[in-house]
């Protein structure tokens, strides 16, 4: 399973308040849509760090956070697979 | 008398046009000058007023945090009407509710607003919808829906010829309304004219000795009143303001970065987000550059943390600044060079800002002094001029002084009491107040007990109704980085330091606290959550 669907399907279960029936797409605006909150933040960090062992809540930048994309693109940055 | 574009005119001239007045992103690479700052803004209060936007008049603001932001807020002024900040991160319908409240004739959105405009402008026509598209994308995506009011792109408006004839706001006129969630489940529109926004501006210039050269943090969203500090106060001095996005608000560590980066030297914000810093962004380590003045407000900050704050901090003039979004800040404090280590009651919120009168009434209606419980109340420049189509509410709240006196002065609900020092301690709110097995117990106190225990960042007691105890009590707590006390352990904690009646029944220990909009501990869903796992 590629780290995106991963991704998809944590925030989808555990983090967004209204999952809706088509889930969390890639590109969608995690934190600007409402959908991600603070504390929905640090449970994708904390899922990160667990599974991938990356540590972006010190090394992230705001940008890192947008979207699945761009969160699974911090975390082969940070793995060096980039 | 002066509003509080005189105030920013008076700044602009000091810094001059060339000067950096807002800027924003992870180098500070989106910014306004002063000149081109009010110049858009000019332009985009002749567009509202072509439109008919006059003074009174409410306009919302749906954005996000950006310099385009500030100018549309300084347009709406400009054309003599008040803004309404909506938080950009709240549902249309939520919008649509103030927006009705309010009697919203305006509306300035941002591209990220686009797709929720159909839903929110069915069955409501503004007079004028501006829209800040930023990219080509969302222009062709803004040209393709079929609305049915005006609408135009930001950008447009503040590059047209300003209107010289626009009427400027008096200071008795409205300059803000802003929103806060009520006790009932609908938000109440808190209404402020020039005149208070530009009393409390100018205190926090004089008291704090604001530079031109300073530059502040811009934390808080816009529909939090930590916004009106870090807008004015800094626009009033010729400083710069540095906007901190959604995002960025939340990442602790890339804040502990970033603010040296920044060159920031007034910090404001909840405390909420400093002890994330302390414990997950190793601010003990890095310090905090050149941030000279560090106000915080809204939450009462856990004293283990300040103390830590302190001693990472010395040289820094840290205030507790208090006071509801009704008269903005009321009292101040400022927090000694150092908080002993026995120290686990909360720090004073300190005494009355200096243009501003404060005194204390009990329950029986008599005014107390020195030792003796209260309710706070405050009159003076800064204060409302009532809730937003609300009579009822405003003649509760805004009443003749109790002393006697000509004028109105308001009773903020927060039970204090005067200390020898001539400082207030904060004892609660009194809809903190709530009545267990026959005892009246403030739940901030018991929250205090908790975040004296080493392990233990932030706490959070939640009443739960129960017909024969009046209310059961139950706490959520958030342990400090790598730490994991067990609920038994807290409790046992608790026992030796309050009366057992004070003592939670039950804990749970979490990750992090939900966070209202503001950054506050969210207190409603961690009752709801505790609700619905009791099956209440």
């Amino acid at each position: 399973m590629s780290i995106e669907t991963e991704l998809q399907e944590f925030i989808a279960a555990e983090v967004v308040v209204d999952a809706a029936a088509e889930g969390v797409l890639v590109d969608e605006p995690l934190v600007r849509s409402g959908r991600v909150d603070s504390m929905g933040l640090l449970q994708i960090l904390g899922f990160i760090q667990q599974h991938y062992g990356v540590d972006l809540a010190s090394t992230g930048e705001p940008s890192d956070f947008e979207t699945v994309t761009s969160l699974a693109a911090a975390i082969r940055r940070s793995r060096g697979e980039v | 008398m002066e509003t509080l574009l005189d105030l920013i005119e008076r700044g602009a001239v000091h810094a001059g046009a060339e000067k950096v007045a807002v800027r924003a992103g992870e180098r500070g690479e989106r910014s306004l000058t002063y000149g081109r700052l009010l110049e858009g803004a000019r332009s985009i209060a002749g567009r509202l007023g072509r439109a008919g936007v006059g003074r009174g008049d409410r306009v919302g603001v749906w954005m996000e945090k950006s310099p385009a932001t500030v100018q549309a807020i300084l347009g709406i002024l400009y054309a003599g009407a008040a803004y309404v900040p909506l938080d950009p991160r709240s549902p249309w319908r939520r919008c649509r509710t103030i927006a009705m409240d309010c009697g919203m004739s305006s509306l300035i959105v941002d591209a990220l607003s686009l797709p929720s405009l159909p839903d929110l402008l069915d069955g409501w026509s503004p007079r004028l919808v501006l829209v800040d598209t930023g990219s080509e994308e969302a222009r062709g995506a803004l040209a393709s829906q079929a609305l049915r009011v005006p609408v135009e792109t930001l950008a447009a408006a503040a590059a047209a010829a300003p209107d010289r004839q626009a009427a400027r706001p008096s200071p008795e006129d409205l300059a803000y309304l802003l929103y806060t969630s009520g006790s009932t489940g609908t938000p109440k529109g808190v209404v402020h004219t020039h005149r208070s926004g530009t009393a409390f501006t100018r205190w926090v210039l004089e008291r704090f000795a604001i530079r031109s050269d300073d530059i502040f943090s811009s934390h808080a969203p816009f529909h939090f009143d930590l916004s009106i500090s870090d807008l004015y106060a800094a626009l009033g001095a010729g400083a710069t303001i540095h906007l901190i996005g959604t995002t960025e608000a939340m990442l602790a560590p890339y804040l502990v970065r970033k603010v040296p980066e920044w060159g920031i030297t007034v910090w404001y914000s909840v405390p909420s987000i400093l002890v994330a810093m302390l414990d997950r962004g190793g601010l003990e380590r890095t310090g905090f550059g050149r941030v000279r003045i560090l106000f915080f407000a809204g939450e009462v900050f856990p004293t283990p943390q300040l103390r830590r704050l302190r001693r990472a901090l010395p040289g820094v003039g840290l205030y507790n600044l208090f006071g509801p979004t009704e008269t903005n800040v009321c009292t101040y404090y400022e927090v000694p060079p150092d908080i002993p280590d026995d120290t686990t009651a909360p720090i004073p919120i300190g005494r009355a800002c200096e243009h501003l009168e404060t005194f204390v009434f009990d329950e029986d209606g008599q005014e107390v002094g020195e030792g003796v419980e209260g309710t706070l109340w405050a009159r003076g420049g800064n204060l409302m001029q009532g809730y937003w189509n609300d009579h009822e509410r405003t003649a509760a709240s805004l009443q003749p002084d109790p002393r006697g006196r000509p004028g109105l002065a308001y009773c903020t609900g927060d039970h204090v009491k005067l200390l020898a020092s001539g400082d207030y301690q904060f004892l609660g709110r009194r809809d903190h107040m709530i009545k267990t097995r026959g005892y009246r117990v403030e739940l901030g106190e018991i929250e205090s007990a908790l975040t004296a225990h080493p392990d233990v960042l932030e706490a959070v007691v939640v009443p739960l109704p129960d017909p024969q105890l009046g209310n059961r009590l139950v706490a959520s707590i958030v342990p400090r980085t790598g730490r994991q006390p067990s609920p038994g352990e807290l409790r046992g904690f608790c026992t030796e330091r309050l009366p057992l009646y004070m003592v939670p029944e039950q804990l749970e220990v979490l990750l992090a606290f939900p966070r209202t909009s503001t950054g506050k501990a969210d207190r409603q869903a961690l009752a709801h959550s505790w609700t619905t796992k009791e099956g209440v």
